[in-house]
C-alpha cells in the first residue's frame, strides 16, 4: 500500500485537475456557444448537437462519488467481455486484443453520437480487415496475431506528441481558438489559455495531411488524410458532419464561398501522378446540391501552396522555383463548372521559399465613377526567396498585362521599356537565410517576415522600417495573422505555436508539443561512402523518468529543428519535461550555453554549434539530475590544427572536447532544476591531456550517487558530501544542508584481465555500460574495446570496497549496446541478448538479436536496453531498415521492434513494431512498464495491463477526452468510455475508491475552508490550502 | 618582356565632389546630343569631361585646378537655342559653371580648360547653387523678352544667403539677394528650383524654404522637426530636389527621403532608407523614380507607380539598395535620353559608377577608371628614371634591375612646383637629363643632374631657362632631349629648341625662340554647342608624341585629326642657333595658305627646320575619338645610314638662308588607338594607312579584344628585327599585338558573335544585362485550365528579353571590311613581305623571363595574347635601356583602390 501512496496522490491531484479544467471548460464552452450563436450562417443543423449531447449526458452529471461505478453501469457491454477475460484467459486474446484496440481507435473520437460508434463495432466484427487497416495507420501498432504468449497482458498507450504539420495554424473567427494538427489529429486549444481544447482524430488509417475552415460556416473544418477521405468536423462540438471518400491525398486546402449557393467550395491540392489543383463542392446531405469537382490546373512541379483571393477569382500556386498566377476566366458565371482559369506562371532564378499575395481595396476615389468599378485589380505580392530575399510585386496584374501586351504588339514597340519595368519587384532585405514565412497585414502596409534568425520582422511598406521581434525560442516557420489582425500566430521550427499580440508583440499563448528530434523522411541515411557515421541521426536521445512523478518525462532536445534544413543531428542543449499524464509540455530548460540571446553565426558565417546533451539520469529520489554534455570543436575552426595527417587533425580535435557532467537539484518552488555541481571533464586523460567521452551514466538506485564511465578505462562514482567548514555544516538559504558533489570512488579497469598478459600499450575501448544492482551494491561495467579480437569484458563492482569481484568474459559483449541488472540475472544486450543468472553464475539463456539492413557494428548505438525492476522485465528496441528497393542507398523505411522479456522465459512476452526508430526507451522506474520516444518524436507508454493492486496508467487520451469542449456534462461518460482499462479491473475501483472516498470527505473540508472566516482569506495562502487538502500534506 | 609590377608609386585620385550632364534629356525628338557630356568636379579642383557616347564614357578633357580649390558644385547651362540661316535650329552654347569654398562662381572655358569668368560679390562662400530649368517652348521664348531665355543661377551661401546670378550676355553678373543671411546664419545646403521663379532651399536649421526669385518673398517654411534622440538637434536638409509633377523630395542628415506635395508643400510620406547621412538625390525625368546616395555608401532606388488611380497610387515604395562604393557617395547626377539612361554616382572612393536608370534591375552597374586616361607616368629609360606625378608635385625613383635583388625602387628626386596650379603634365628625356613640367600657367624645364658615385641617390635638379609658354595641356620631350613641344590650351604647338653638348659640364640651354606649329585648317569642324567663343572645342588637341629620333611631331585632336610635322635638313652645329626667315613662308606654301593666318613664321634652328609634313593632310580623320598616340620606334635605328650621308648644309636654290630641305627618309610609323580599339598605323611621310591596318580591320580584331570596354591608356613597344610588337594596355587589360602578323580572318560564325556583341553593347549606357540567374523572375508562360497536356510544351517567355534584342538591323556594316581585308592579304602574299612576316622566326632567347614571357613562348604562334590579372593599371613604362636584344623592361604600376588612403568611413549596424 506505501507504494500505492504517490499513486493515489497523483489521482487525487488529476482529479482536481479536472475538476479545474471542467470549470473552465464550461466557461469557455459557453462562451463559444455565445460565439457560435452569434453567427449568422450557422445551419439549424448545428445547434441542436452540444444540446442533444448534455441531455443525453445529463443523467451522469449527478454527483457521483467516484465515476468508476457509473462506468461499470454504462459500459455494460466491457464487462461483460471483461468477465470474459476473467475466465478464459487464452481463447479469447486476440478477440480482446483487437477489442482494446477498437476502443482506442475510437476513444478519442468517441462522443456519444450514434454514429460514431457504428463504426467501431463494425469495426469489433471485422478484425481481420481492420487489423490490416490498423497496420497502415501510421503510429497505431499492430498486433502479431500469432504472437500468443501473453498478448492482453502488455498494452501501449496512445502516441502522444508529434510534430505539429507545417500547414498554417487557423485562427476561429472569434480568436479564441487556435487549431493546429498533428499527423494523427486536429488540436483546437484555446487561446486564452494555451490549453487543448478538443483533439479531432483522423479516422482509420492514413495521417492527417491538410485541413481548411469552412468559410461558410466557421466552426466546421475540413481535415484531409493520407488515406483520400475528407472529413467535415464540427470542431466544436466534435462531431463529424461529412465525409467524402475522394481517393487521392490531398495536401492543401482551401475554402471559398460559392457565390452563388452559399455554400463552401474546397481547392484542393491533390498529389497523384502528378500536382492537380481541384475545386470541389463537397455537399454533405443537408444541402441540396451534388458533390462535384473541377480541375483547374495540372502540372508536374511538385506545388508547395496555393492562395485564393477574392473567392476564387484569382488563385495563386506555388512551387520551388516558379509561382502560378490564375485568373477566372468567366468571373461572371458562378457553376462550378465554369471555374476556368488562366494560368500565368513564372519562373524564379532562386527558389522561392513562401509567397504571399494581398489584394488591395480600391480606394473610393469618385463617386460617381462608373468606371472605378472596371478597374483592374491591384495585387500585391510578396515573395520570399531562399536568398533571404522578400521580393514585393506591386500591382502583379498589371506588369504581366503590360508584358503581353508588349509582346502582342512587338511590332509597335510602344512602352516595351515599361512593361518590363514593371515586373522588378521592390527587395526586402535583412533575412540572413531562407524567408521561412511572408504574411500581408490585414490593412497591406506592412509585411510580416520571419525565419531562421529567430527575428520576427515587421516591414513598414511606406518608411521601407523594418521593426524587429528578435530573439523568439526557433526559427520561424508560419506565420497567421489572425482574422481581425489583433494577433499574429507563429509556428516555431521547435514544435511549439506562440500567439503575439499586434500591438504589444506580447506572446498571449504558447502552445509547445514535443520537442526532441525529429528525422524526416529526406533525413533517413543514405549510404555514405565511408560507409560510417551515417546513422548519427539515430543516435539514443537521453531520456528520463522522474521516479517522484512517473508520468514525468524529461529528455533533451534541440533548439530549433527547421524543416527547410537538414542539417543532419542537432545539438541537443535543452531538457524538456513532459507531462504525460495532462498531455503537455511541463517545462523547458537550457541545460549547456545556448544561442538564445547570442548570435548563432560565426564571423565566418557558419553556425554556432551549441553542446549536446549525451546523457541523462535522475536519482532514485527524484531530487537530482545529472547531465553530462559534451562539445567538440567544429571541423572549419580547427584548420589551425592541420599538420597534414588527417588521422592526427581528427584526434587533435577531438581531444579538445569539452565534456561536462553537471548535477542538478530540483527546485520545487521554480519547478525547475538548478546547477549545483559542475564536474569538468570527468575522464580525463593524463597522459595526453584530452578530455575523454563519457560513455555511461546510471544512478544509483538506492542513494544519491551516479557513476560513469569513460574512454579513460575508469568508472567513477560520484556522491554527494554535506559540505562544512571547521566541521560545522554549512547551511544554505533556507537552512538546509550544503552538498557537495565529489568524486567517490574511481574504479580503474585494465584492458587485460591479467596484468602479465598484456604490454603497455592500452585499447582504446569502443563503448562501455554500466548498471546498478536494485540493491545498489554492485555495479556491473561491460566495456567493448576497439578490436574485433577481444570479446570485451563485465566486470561486477562490489561499490562498497570499489573493487573487481568477478569479471565475466564469458558474455561476447563487442557490440554492447545495453546492459541491466533485472533482479539476480545480469542482462547484457550485445550480439545478443544474454540473461546471466549472477547468483547461480550461469548462463539463463541468449537469443541472438537480429536486425535488418544494419551492420551489426553500426547498430550499437540503435539497440536500446531498458530495465524494470518493478516488475522483473527488461525491454529491447531494435532498429529496422528497409532498403529503397530502386537505390541502393537510400533507405526507405525505419521502423523499430520492441520486445519485452522476463529473465525467466527466452521468449518475448510482448513483441511490437513501430514505425521510426526509438531514440529512447526508459523504464517507467517505480512503476510497471516502460516509455519510448521515437523518430517522429512521439512519446508512449507501454504497461502491463494486469497484475496486482497496481493502478495503470491511464490512458493518455484520457486527458484529452477530458479537456474536450463539450458542456461539462458528458465529462464523465467520456472519462468512462476513455479508460476502457480501467473498467476491466475491478481491484482498480477499489483503489479508485478509496482515493475518491477521500475527496469526499475533503469537498466537506474544502467547503469549511472557503466559507471559513468573515475575511477571506489572501488568494494565495487559500490555494495552499486548498492544494493541502485535496492533495494531502506535502512530503 | 620584363615586368616590375609595383604599387609604389602613391599616386591618389582625387575625390569626385560633384557631377553634372550637361543634358538632363534627349534632345529635339529621340536623339541623345552628341553634345552630351559628364562633368565631374574633383577634390583637388580638376573637373574632368567624359563623353558618355554610346556607353562608351570617354575622359576627353580635364580642367586643372589647383591647391585648396576643390570643386563642390557643378552646374550646366545653355544659351537659348537659336534659328540659323536655314531656320534650323542650333543648339545654343553650353556654359560650366563650378563653386568651390569661396564666394566665387566660376565659369569654364570649355575649348580651353581654363577659368572663363568669376563672380564675386559680398556674400559668405557659396555652398549650393543651381541653375534655371530652361525654357522648353522656343517659340514662345521668343516672344517673350530675351532675358527670360537665358537661364539663371542661384547659389546658396554659408551665412544663409540666396544669391540670383544672370548669365546673359555671355556674362555672369549678380543679379540680386533672394534671401539675406538669417538671424541664425544657418548654411544653404541645397537649393533647386522648383519652376521658373520659385526656388527651394534646404538649410542646416532643419528648415526647407521655399522663395520667389521675382521678389524674395518666402513662400513657406517647411520644418523637418528635430533631430533623432541622441544626435544633433538640427537635421541638415542636404538636398533638396523635384519631381516632374511639382512634389519635391528632400535627403537629410538622418538618413530619411522626405517626400512633399508641390501643391500645399506638406509632407507626404517620409522613407527611411540609409543608415546614415543622405548626401546626394536624383530623380528620373518622369519623376517616378528617385535615387539617394549618402554616407552609408548606399545608393538607394524608390519608385512609385503612376497614373494608379487606385491603392497605392503616388505611394513612394523604396525598392532596393545597393553598396556600389566604398566609401561616402556625395554626388549623384542623371541623364536620360533614347538610349542612354543612367546615373553617375561619385564620392570619396574616387570612382564614377554607371547606374541604369530605366533599365534599373536588368542591367548591371558599371564603375568608370578613377585613373586618369593618359598615365601620370613617364620614364627615362636610358637611366632607369621613373617619373610621376600628381596634384603639384613631381617624383622620381630610380628602378633597379629586377635581377638586382628585391630592392624597391628608391625616391631619388621629388619637386614641388611653386604656385598652386596643378601639374598638367611631365616629360623627361630619354637619357634622364631633362625634365619638362607644365602647368595651366607656366612650363619649366629641369635638368637632372645626376650626382657623383658615392655621393647618395639622390637627384640634383637645376632650373632651366627658357622662353616663357603661359602655361600647357600637353608638354613633350624628344627622346634626345633637343625638342620640346607644348601644346598649350588655347590649341597652338609650340616648338622649343634645347641645345645640349656632350660636355657634362655644359648646362643644355633654350633656344629663346618659341616655333609655333600651325595645324590644317579643317573646314569640317562641326558646330557644336560645346565650343567656347575661343574656339572649337572638338579640335582641343589631347595626345602629341615626337617619333623616336625627335624629327617628326604628331598631334591629335578630339575629332580625331591628326597633323604631323618634320625636321626639315640636318642638324648643323655651326649654322645659327636661330634663323629667322619670313619670306620664303608665301612661296613655300601657297597653294595651302589660302585661308590661314598669313604670318607663319619659319625659324632655323641649327639648320633644320619645322615644315608641316608634306603629306599630313592625307592621312585620314579618326571616326572615334583618339586615345593614344605613339610611334612606332625604328626597329634599326643602329643600322640606320646617316641621313644622306653628309651633315653639311647644301647650298639651296633661291634661299638666302640655307638650310638642307631633306625629309627624313626613314619610314615613321605612327599608332593611333581609337576610343572603338581600332588600332591606326599610319606611314607617316606617306600620309597613308600602313599596310598592316589595311590587312586587319578591327572586324577580324580577336573577339576577347573587342570586348573591351575600357579605352587603351597606352603602349609599350617591343620592336625587334624579327618581331613588331605593341603591348597596348587600358585600366584592366594588358593586350599584345604582332604587327608583322596578320589576324587570323574569321568566318561566318565570329561574325554573327560580333553582332551579338553589338547587341549587348547597345545597352543604357550603364553595364552589361544582368545574368538570367540575377533576375529575380526569369521566364513566364500562359497556359488555360483545359490546356493542361499541353501546358508543358507552353513557350517561355523570357521576361527580360523583351525590349531588348531589337536593334539587330543596323550592324551588318562593319563586316564590309572583311573582304576588302582578305583580297588585301593575298595580294601580299604574291607581293614582297614588307612587313618581314617571320612567324617562326622568334627564337626563344628573345623571350625574356619575365612572368608574361613565359606564357608569351606558350602563345607565341598567335599574333596576340592578352591578360586580364593587372589591375587597375595606373601606367606602364619602360625602364630599361634600349637593348634591342632583349624585350623590353617595363614597370608596371598598380594603384588598387584598398591602397588608397582614405579618411576613415562610416560604420554600419551590421559592419561592427
Amino acid at each position: 500500500m506505501a507504494d500505492a501512496t504517490p499513486q493515489l496522490k497523483r489521482k487525487s491531484e488529476e482529479t482536481v485537475a479536472q475538476r479545474k479544467a471542467k470549470k473552465q471548460r464550461m466557461s469557455e464552452a459557453a462562451a463559444l456557444k455565445d460565439a457560435r450563436n452569434g453567427l449568422e450562417s450557422t445551419p439549424p443543423s448545428n445547434n441542436p448537437t452540444p444540446k442533444s449531447d448534455k441531455t443525453k449526458k445529463q443523467p451522469n452529471l449527478t454527483p457521483k462519488p467516484n465515476g468508476v461505478s457509473e462506468e461499470a453501469t454504462i459500459t455494460t457491454p466491457n464487462i461483460s467481455k471483461k468477465g470474459k477475460k476473467d475466465k478464459k484467459p487464452r481463447g479469447q486474446q486476440t478477440g480482446d486484443a483487437d477489442q482494446v484496440e477498437a476502443q482506442e481507435d475510437a476513444v478519442p473520437g468517441s462522443s456519444s453520437t450514434p454514429s460514431q460508434k457504428q463504426p467501431k463495432n463494425a469495426k469489433t466484427s471485422g478484425t481481420a480487415v481492420n487489423g490490416e487497416a490498423a497496420e497502415k495507420a501510421l503510429k497505431k501498432k499492430e498486433k502479431k496475431e500469432k504472437n500468443s504468449q501473453n498478448p492482453e497482458k502488455w498494452v501501449e498507450s496512445q502516441l502522444q506528441g508529434g510534430w505539429f504539420l507545417s500547414a498554417d495554424p487557423i485562427f476561429s473567427p472569434d480568436e479564441k481558438y487556435l487549431i493546429l494538427a498533428n499527423l494523427r489529429c486536429l488540436h483546437v486549444y484555446a487561446a486564452e489559455t494555451s490549453l487543448l481544447a478538443n483533439v479531432l482524430p483522423v479516422d482509420g488509417a492514413g495521417v492527417l495531411t491538410a485541413y481548411a475552415l469552412s468559410s461558410t460556416k466557421p466552426n466546421q473544418v475540413y481535415v484531409a488524410g493520407s488515406n483520400g477521405v475528407i472529413r467535415l468536423w464540427d470542431w466544436v462540438t466534435g462531431t463529424k458532419i461529412g465525409r467524402w471518400e475522394i481517393g487521392t491525398s490531398v495536401l492543401n486546402m482551401t475554402v471559398i464561398t460559392h457565390p452563388e449557393s452559399n455554400e463552401d467550395l474546397v481547392y484542393c491540392h491533390e498529389v497523384g501522378k502528378s500536382h492537380v489543383i481541384n475545386v470541389r463542392a463537397l455537399r454533405t446531405k443537408s444541402h441540396a446540391s451534388q458533390t462535384e469537382l473541377k480541375q483547374v490546373l495540372k502540372t508536374n512541379s511538385s506545388v508547395r501552396g496555393i492562395q485564393v483571393l477574392l473567392q476564387g477569382k484569382y488563385v495563386i500556386v506555388t512551387s520551388d522555383n516558379s509561382m502560378t498566377v490564375g485568373k477566372r476566366r468567366k468571373a461572371s458565371r458562378t457553376a462550378l463548372q465554369e471555374f476556368e482559369y488562366d494560368w500565368r506562371e513564372f519562373q524564379f532564378s532562386k527558389p522561392i521559399t513562401t509567397v504571399s499575395a494581398y489584394f488591395r481595396e480600391p480606394q473610393e476615389s469618385g463617386k460617381g465613377k462608373k468606371a472605378a468599378q472596371e478597374q483592374r485589380d491591384v495585387i500585391d505580392i510578396a515573395v520570399g526567396e531562399e536568398t533571404g530575399a522578400i521580393l514585393l510585386f506591386e500591382d502583379f496584374l498589371a506588369a504581366f498585362a503590360a508584358l503581353e501586351s508588349s509582346l502582342k504588339g512587338k511590332k509597335e514597340r510602344k512602352d516595351k521599356t515599361d512593361s518590363a519595368e514593371s515586373l522588378r519587384p521592390k527587395r526586402l532585405h535583412w533575412h540572413r537565410d531562407a524567408v521561412g514565412a511572408v504574411k500581408w497585414s490585414l490593412d497591406g502596409n506592412y509585411i510580416i517576415s520571419g525565419g531562421d534568425e529567430t527575428v520576427l520582422t515587421i516591414w513598414q511598406l511606406a518608411t521601407g522600417n523594418p521593426q524587429h521581434l528578435p530573439h523568439l525560442s526557433a526559427a520561424i516557420e508560419n506565420i497567421v495573422v489572425s482574422p481581425s489582425g489583433s494577433s499574429y500566430a507563429l509556428t516555431l521550427a521547435n514544435n511549439s505555436v506562440i500567439v503575439l499580440s499586434t500591438t504589444e508583440l506580447e506572446a498571449k499563448t504558447n502552445i509547445v508539443g514535443i520537442q526532441s528530434r525529429r528525422v524526416d523522411f529526406e533525413q533517413l541515411p543514405k549510404e555514405s561512402p565511408s560507409g560510417k557515421a551515417y546513422l548519427d541521426i539515430f543516435h539514443s536521445v537521453p531520456m528520463a523518468v522522474n521516479p517522484t512523478s512517473p508520468n514525468e518525462v524529461l529528455f533533451s532536445v534541440p533548439s530549433s529543428q527547421p524543416r527547410q534544413r537538414n542539417e543532419g543531428l542537432r545539438p541537443e542543449p535543452y531538457l524538456q519535461t513532459f507531462d504525460l499524464a495532462n498531455q503537455r509540455a511541463k517545462a523547458r530548460q537550457a541545460l549547456t550555453r545556448n544561442n538564445a540571446t547570442e548570435p548563432n553565426v560565426a564571423p565566418e558565417g557558419g553556425r554556432v554549434i551549441e553542446p549536446s546533451v549525451t546523457l541523462l539520469q535522475v536519482s532514485h529520489d527524484g531530487e537530482w539530475l545529472a547531465t553530462v554534455d559534451e562539445w567538440v570543436p567544429p571541423r572549419a575552426d580547427s584548420g589551425y590544427l592541420n599538420e597534414g595527417i588527417p588521422e592526427f587533425n581528427e584526434e587533435e580535435r577531438l581531444s579538445r572536447r569539452e565534456v561536462y557532467l553537471k548535477i542538478w537539484r530540483r527546485d520545487e518552488q521554480k519547478s525547475h532544476w538548478t546547477l549545483e555541481a559542475r564536474i569538468d571533464a570527468p575522464h580525463f586523460f593524463e597522459n595526453v591531456c584530452g578530455n575523454g567521452k563519457v560513455f555511461d551514466l546510471v544512478a544509483d538506485p538506492t542513494a544519491a550517487g551516479f557513476a560513469t564511465v569513460g574512454e579513460d578505462h575508469v568508472v567513477r562514482i560520484w556522491k554527494p558530501k554535506t559540505r562544512s567548514r571547521d566541521g560545522v555544516v554549512v547551511r544554505g538559504a533556507r537552512g538546509e544542508g550544503l552538498v557537495t558533489w565529489s568524486l567517490d570512488r574511481s574504479i580503474e579497469i585494465s584492458d587485460k584481465l591479467e596484468l602479465l598478459e598484456g604490454s603497455q600499450q592500452s585499447l582504446p575501448p569502443r563503448t562501455s555500460r554500466l548498471a546498478f544492482s536494485a540493491d545498489g551494491s554492485v555495479l556491473a561495467a561491460a566495456i567493448s574495446w576497439a578490436s574485433e579480437a577481444d570479446a570485451g569484458v563485465t566486470h561486477l563492482i562490489d561499490t562498497n570496497t570499489a573493487a573487481i569481484r568477478r569479471s565475466i568474459t564469458e558474455i561476447d559483449v563487442t557490440e554492447l549496446s545495453g546492459l541491466g541488472f533485472v533482479g539476480q540475472h545480469l542482462v547484457v544486450v550485445a550480439d545478443s541478448i544474454t540473461v546471466w543468472d549472477m547468483v547461480s553464475d550461469q548462463l539463463a539463456y541468449s537469443i541472438p538479436v537480429k536486425t535488418t539492413g544494419i551492420d551489426r557494428l553500426e547498430r550499437i548505438p540503435l539497440v536500446r536496453l531498458a530495465v524494470n525492476e518493478s516488475d522483473g522485465t527488461f525491454a529491447v528496441s531494435l532498429p529496422l531498415f528497409e532498403k529503397n528497393k530502386s537505390s541502393e542507398s537510400k533507405l526507405k523505411k525505419a521502423s523499430s521492434k520492441l520486445s519485452i522479456y522476463t529473465p525467466d522465459h527466452d521468449e518475448a512476452l510482448w513483441t511490437e513494431k513501430s514505425r521510426g526508430i526509438t531514440l529512447a526507451l526508459v523504464s517507467r522506474r517505480s512503476e510497471k512498464g516502460y516509455v519510448t520516444l521515437d523518430s517522429n518524436s512521439c512519446i508512449k507508454s507501454i504497461c502491463p495491463t494486469s497484475g496486482s493492486l497496481q493502478l495503470p496508467t491511464p490512458p493518455p487520451e484520457e486527458n484529452a477526452e477530458l479537456r474536450r469542449t463539450t458542456y461539462g456534462a458528458d465529462e464523465e461518460e467520456d472519462e468512462e468510455s476513455a479508460r476502457p482499462l480501467a473498467a476491466l479491473m475491478v481491484s482498480d475501483d477499489l483503489t479508485q475508491n478509496i482515493g475518491d472516498d477521500e475527496h469526499i470527505f475533503n469537498m466537506q473540508d474544502l467547503q469549511n475552508l472557503i466559507n471559513d472566516g468573515a475575511l477571506p482569506p489572501p488568494p494565495m495562502s487559500m490555494f495552499s490550502n486548498v492544494l493541502a487538502l485535496v492533495g494531502g500534506p506535502r512530503r | 618582356m620584363d615586368i616590375h609590377r609595383a604599387r609604389f608609386v602613391p599616386y591618389q585620385p582625387s575625390a569626385i565632389n560633384a557631377l553634372a550632364f550637361s543634358h538632363s534629356e534627349a534632345e529635339h525628338g529621340q536623339q541623345d546630343p552628341a553634345s552630351l557630356r559628364l562633368a565631374i568636379g574633383r577634390a583637388n579642383g580638376n573637373i574632368e569631361i567624359w563623353n558618355p557616347a554610346k556607353g562608351a564614357w570617354l575622359q576627353e578633357k580635364v580642367f586643372h585646378g589647383g591647391k585648396d580649390r576643390s570643386v563642390e558644385g557643378l552646374v550646366w547651362t545653355q544659351e537659348p537655342d537659336q534659328r540659323d540661316a536655314h531656320d534650323k535650329i542650333l543648339p545654343g552654347r553650353l556654359r560650366l559653371f563650378s563653386i568651390g569654398y569661396s564666394s566665387s562662381v566660376t565659369e569654364w572655358d570649355l575649348t580651353t580648360g581654363l577659368p572663363a569668368r568669376h563672380s564675386n560679390g559680398n556674400h559668405s562662400e557659396v555652398w549650393c547653387f543651381a541653375a534655371q530649368p530652361r525654357q522648353k517652348n522656343t517659340a514662345k521664348v521668343t516672344s517673350n523678352e530675351g532675358s527670360h531665355a537665358h537661364q539663371k543661377l542661384v547659389a546658396g551661401c554659408a551665412d544663409g544667403t540666396i544669391v540670383l546670378l544672370s548669365t546673359e550676355d555671355n556674362d555672369l553678373t549678380f543679379e540680386r539677394f533672394v534671401s539675406r543671411a538669417t538671424n541664425k546664419k544657418a548654411r544653404a545646403l541645397s537649393v533647386t528650383y522648383k519652376d521658373q521663379n520659385t526656388v527651394l532651399a534646404g538649410f542646416a536649421d532643419s528648415m526647407i524654404r521655399v522663395f520667389d526669385t521675382r521678389n524674395g518673398i518666402v513662400i513657406r517654411n517647411i520644418s523637418l522637426g528635430s533631430g533623432p534622440n541622441g544626435g544633433p538637434k538640427d537635421i541638415l536638409v542636404w538636398k533638396v530636389k523635384c519631381l516632374s509633377n511639382g512634389d519635391f523630395v528632400s535627403g537629410d542628415s538622418t538618413g530619411d527621403i522626405r517626400i512633399y506635395s508641390g501643391k500645399n508643400f506638406s509632407q507626404i510620406q517620409r522613407i527611411s532608407g540609409h543608415e546614415a547621412d543622405v548626401l546626394d538625390l536624383a530623380v528620373s525625368r518622369d519623376g517616378s523614380s528617385i535615387f539617394s546616395a549618402g554616407m552609408d555608401r548606399r545608393t538607394c532606388f524608390y519608385t512609385s507607380k503612376k497614373g494608379q488611380s487606385q491603392g497605392q497610387n503616388g505611394k513612394w515604395r523604396k525598392v532596393s539598395h545597393q553598396r556600389h562604393h566604398e566609401h561616402d557617395v556625395k554626388a549623384l547626377a542623371t541623364y536620360e535620353g533614347s538610349k542612354l539612361s543612367v546615373v553617375v554616382s561619385g564620392g570619396i572612393d574616387t570612382q564614377p559608377v554607371v547606374v541604369p536608370l530605366r533599365q534599373f534591375g536588368k542591367e548591371l552597374t558599371r564603375s568608370l577608371p578613377a585613373l586618369p586616361p593618359t598615365p601620370p607616368l613617364t620614364s627615362a629609360p636610358d637611366a632607369r628614371l621613373l617619373v610621376s606625378w600628381w596634384n603639384t608635385e613631381v617624383r622620381i625613383w630610380r628602378v633597379k634591375p629586377q635581377d638586382d635583388g628585391t630592392e624597391k625602387p628608391k625616391v631619388v628626386a621629388r619637386l614641388a612646383l611653386q604656385g598652386e596650379e596643378n601639374i598638367t603634365s611631365v616629360s623627361i628625356s630619354q637619357d634622364g637629363g631633362l625634365l619638362a613640367v607644365a602647368t595651366a600657367s607656366v612650363v619649366k624645364l629641369f635638368q637632372l643632374l645626376h650626382s657623383q658615385p658615392g655621393a647618395g641617390a639622390g637627384l640634383r635638379v637645376r632650373k632651366l631657362e627658357m622662353p616663357s609658354i603661359a602655361g600647357a595641356n600637353i608638354v613633350k620631350l624628344a627622346a634626345t632631349g633637343k625638342w620640346l613641344a607644348a601644346l598649350t590650351a588655347s590649341g597652338d604647338v609650340e616648338l622649343v629648341r634645347i641645345v645640349r653638348t656632350d660636355d657634362p659640364t655644359d648646362s643644355p640651354r633654350a633656344l629663346d625662340k618659341l616655333q609655333p606649329l600651325h595645324r590644317l585648317h579643317r573646314d569640317a569642324t562641326i558646330q557644336s554647342p560645346l565650343n567656347g567663343l575661343s574656339g572649337s572645342y572638338e579640335r582641343s588637341i589631347i595626345h602629341a608624341d615626337f617619333s623616336r629620333d625627335g624629327n617628326v611631331f604628331a598631334v591629335v585632336d578630339l575629332a580625331g585629326y591628326v597633323d604631323t610635322w618634320v625636321i626639315e635638313g640636318h642638324e648643323d652645329s655651326t649654322a645659327p642657333e636661330i634663323d629667322i626667315d619670313d619670306s620664303i613662308s608665301v612661296a613655300e606654301e601657297s597653294d595651302e595658305s589660302d585661308d590661314e593666318e598669313e604670318a607663319e613664321l619659319q625659324i632655323t634652328f641649327l639648320g633644320q627646320q619645322w615644315i608641316r609634313n608634306p603629306s599630313g593632310h592625307l592621312l585620314p580623320r579618326l571616326d572615334s575619338t583618339p586615345v593614344l598616340l605613339s610611334f612606332q620606334p625604328i626597329s634599326d635605328d643602329s643600322s640606320r645610314p646617316e641621313p644622306n650621308g653628309n651633315p653639311a648644309v647644301h647650298p639651296t636654290r633661291h634661299n638666302p638662308h640655307p638650310h638642307s630641305h631633306d625629309l627624313p627618309t626613314v619610314q615613321y610609323r605612327l599608332m593611333v588607338v581609337s576610343a572603338e580599339h581600332q588600332l591606326y598605323l599610319f606611314d607617316v611621310m606617306s600620309g597613308r594607312l600602313s599596310e598592316w591596318s589595311r590587312r586587319n580591320p578591327p572586324s577580324c580584331y580577336p573577339r576577347e579584344y573587342r570586348q573591351l570596354d575600357l579605352p587603351a591608356k597606352g603602349c609599350i613597344w617591343d620592336v625587334a628585327e624579327s618581331q613588331q610588337r605593341i603591348w597596348l594596355y587600358g585600366e584592366k587589360w594588358l593586350f599584345m599585338f604582332d604587327l608583322t602578323k596578320d589576324f587570323p580572318i574569321s568566318g561566318l560564325e565570329h561574325a554573327g558573335k560580333k553582332r551579338k556583341l553589338d547587341v549587348l553593347t547597345s545597352n543604357s549606357g550603364a553595364g552589361d544585362a544582368v545574368p538570367q540567374k540575377e533576375m529575380p523572375v526569369t521566364k513566364m508562360r500562359k497556359f488555360q485550365t483545359d490546356e493542361k497536356d499541353q501546358s508543358g510544351k507552353q513557350k517561355w517567355i523570357d521576361v527580360n528579353a523583351i525590349g531588348r534584342g531589337t536593334n539587330q538591323d543596323d550592324d551588318d556594316v562593319e563586316d564590309a571590311g572583311q573582304p576588302l581585308a582578305t583580297l588585301r592579304r593575298s595580294t601580299m602574299q604574291d607581293g614582297e613581305h614588307t612587313n618581314g612576316v617571320l612567324t617562326n622566326g622568334v627564337s626563344e632567347e628573345e623571350v625574356n623571363g619575365g612572368e608574361v614571357g613565359e606564357v608569351d613562348q606558350r602563345k607565341r604562334n598567335e599574333p596576340w595574347w592578352h591578360t586580364l590579372k593587372y589591375r587597375p593599371i595606373l601606367g606602364i613604362v619602360p625602364i630599361s635601356g634600349d637593348d634591342s636584344f632583349h624585350a623590353p623592361e617595363v614597370v608596371l604600376v598598380e594603384r588598387p583602390s584598398w591602397d588608397l588612403d582614405l579618411p576613415p568611413r562610416f560604420i554600419g549596424m551590421h559592419e561592427q
